[in-house]
């Protein structure tokens, strides 16, 4: 488990470093305050700098893909909005994210083309600059790294999809890590999930395990077809201990659904892997959050997962404490992070300290 | 119900609370809307509970708490310094700036790691061994008021027929009966100021409105 992480020059960071990190870390600020950009952050260290992340990052973010003339109808990353101060100068436009502990940090940086090879597409353009990727240490390179194509001087990073050995990560089979945030993944991409877990007998079990944290009388749960347009709420259909027939999952409310989602992701985690969690509770009612934030924490540590959860909510930060107060054990297993990029270091709430802040009305989001 | 972003004062019971607003209202200060959200802890050991999460999480805010100095002003102060010092690992500079000894006029020390300012007054003035609220509010007593003298009197009397209280609440006492005795009997304490049946500008009043202002950056 990480304990802290530490982001330079990336989007609105210069110098920041997050401490004393537990299992369950919740992020909490303003918008724009850097929350997402955390998450991002540790995706990029714990795939160890895939540029497919990159391009997955500004997809989600939905307006900073852009277009080259040459190649049109071909969306290309930007590489500068990743920048803190947006800057693409060669040799001086890099940023970095490492943790205690190991294992070593990772690095980005724009690099002169001459200085590597980098795979090559006949179908676009010669880059005119390279994106070097490694591992880092004290700000500097070690050990072998990797170059990425870039076009305009840096600033036009060129798709993953287009060099197949180093194709995009994609939700389905087991990962380090994953991302969950509003629409992602699709209900598409959690049948795919699912459809892993199942070739793993133990894991499906694990899943079914979760969701009877909240629902015990449900014993198995089955997706639609991949391929099929139907909604995931009326259609995944679970079956009820002692009833013939199936139900759709949509029968038992929104808690449920959230709960299967991440259960199903905990799941697809490997074992000592990172989940990360983007206002994933958003409209869910405020009296779930407690049995829905026990059972994933429990899974968290039957499966050694680490979570950090971005977020706005009160009840969430109500029902942590809750559960803080409830036992010592689950109250050394959250903590609380606010994230403001004007400062060096994350405000951290222990799981006792949340408990004691909600006692006294003391607003820690 | 948590305030949003606004800046904070703890105080220990009902009585500080009204006390406070209304000695604030009486010396030029709008509570419409209020500049700050005064919130009451059940008790001293609860404030000092709060003491070390109010200030970390007083980003940008002022956060001040008023307490009764009960036993000597040494001790509390000691009790709320190793309270503000546990945080002094998150920011550094308290362990140079947080004062050994209670200031006279009240505390106050600014937190640059958070931009936070936050401050301390110990009742009634920052230095009298047992001292609690009734103690400033004793001093708004206008001088030479023949009820206050004879409530003092009947109370130390009162004990000889059997009256419960302990010697240390006697100045409670004493002020809620020369309070039975004003034009109308019996206010509490805030509506007693507002009423003007208390000054509000004693010395040590002043200085705890001064304090207030220059922790709260009002003019």
């Amino acid at each position: 488990m990480l304990d802290s992480l530490t982001i330079s020059n990336y989007r609105c960071f210069r110098e920041f470093r997050v401490n004393k990190l537990a299992r369950i870390n919740l992020l909490l600020g303003k918008n724009n305050s850097g929350k997402t950009a955390i998450l991002e952050a540790i995706m990029l260290l714990a795939t160890r700098g895939d540029p497919g992340i990159l391009f997955q990052i500004s997809r989600r973010r939905q307006d900073e893909l852009v277009q080259l003339p040459a190649i049109p109808g071909v969306p290309l990353v930007d590489f500068a909005q990743f920048v803190h101060g947006r800057s693409t100068a060669i040799g001086e436009s890099d940023f970095y994210i490492s943790s205690q502990p190991g294992p070593p940090g990772v690095g980005f940086k724009v690099d002169p083309l001459a200085t590597g090879t980098p795979p090559t597409d006949l179908r676009l353009p010669a880059p005119d600059a390279l994106l070097r990727i490694g591992s880092v240490l004290d700000g500097k390179f070690t050990g072998e790294t990797f170059v990425w194509p870039m076009s305009r001087s840096g600033a036009i990073l060129f798709p993953p999809n287009r060099f197949p050995e180093h194709a995009q990560t994609r939700y389905g089979a087991a990962q380090h890590v994953m991302y969950l945030g509003p629409g992602l993944p699709t209900s598409q991409e959690l049948g795919t999930m699912w459809g892993f877990l199942q070739m793993t007998r133990g894991l499906e079990q694990q899943v079914y395990k979760i969701v009877q944290l909240m629902v015990p009388e449900i014993v198995d749960i089955v997706f639609p077809p991949v391929g099929s347009d139907n909604d995931f709420r009326g259609a995944v259909l679970v079956g009820i201990e002692g009833q013939k027939n199936r139900v759709p999952l949509g029968n038992f409310g929104d808690g449920v659904r959230h709960l299967l989602q991440v259960a199903i992701a905990i799941c697809s985690v490997l074992q000592g892997g990172i989940l990360l969690l983007d206002e994933f509770e958003n409209g869910l009612h405020y009296s779930l959050m407690p049995r829905l934030w026990k059972a994933i924490i429990q899974a968290a540590k039957d499966r050694d997962i680490q979570i950090f959860a971005a977020t706005h909510s009160n009840d969430c930060v109500n029902a942590l404490a809750g559960i803080a107060g409830e036992s010592s054990d689950l109250s050394t297993q959250v903590a609380a992070h606010q994230i403001d990029s004007q400062l060096s270091d994350g405000i951290t709430f222990s799981g006792h300290e949340i408990r004691i802040a909600v006692e006294h009305e003391i607003e820690v989001r | 119900m948590a305030v949003g972003n606004i800046s904070r004062l703890h105080v220990e019971g009902t009585d500080d609370q009204h006390s406070i607003i209304h000695l604030l209202q009486r010396n030029g200060i709008q509570f419409d809307p209020p500049p700050v959200d005064i919130r009451i802890e059940s008790n001293d050991s609860r404030l000092l509970e709060a003491i070390p999460i109010a200030i970390k999480a007083g980003k940008s805010k002022s956060i001040g708490f008023v307490i009764d100095i009960d036993t000597t002003p040494a001790d509390r102060w000691a009790a709320i310094r190793n309270k503000a010092l546990s945080i002094s690992g998150d920011f550094p500079s308290l362990k140079d700036s947080f004062p050994e000894e209670p200031s006279q006029n009240g505390t106050t020390l600014d937190i640059p790691e958070i931009k936070n300012r936050t401050g301390f007054w110990l009742m009634p003035d920052n230095r009298m061994r047992g001292g609690k609220l009734e103690n400033l509010l004793d001093t708004l007593v206008m001088p030479g008021d023949s009820l206050r003298s004879v409530a003092e009197i009947a109370s130390t009397q009162s004990r000889l027929y059997g009256a419960e209280f302990a010697p240390r609440d006697q100045i409670k006492a004493a002020l809620h009966t020369w309070l039975a005795w004003q034009k109308e009997p019996g206010r509490p304490y805030g509506t007693a100021i507002k009423a003007k049946y208390f000054q509000s500008d004693s010395p040590v009043a002043s200085d705890f409105v001064s304090w207030f202002k220059r922790l709260f950056e009002i003019q």
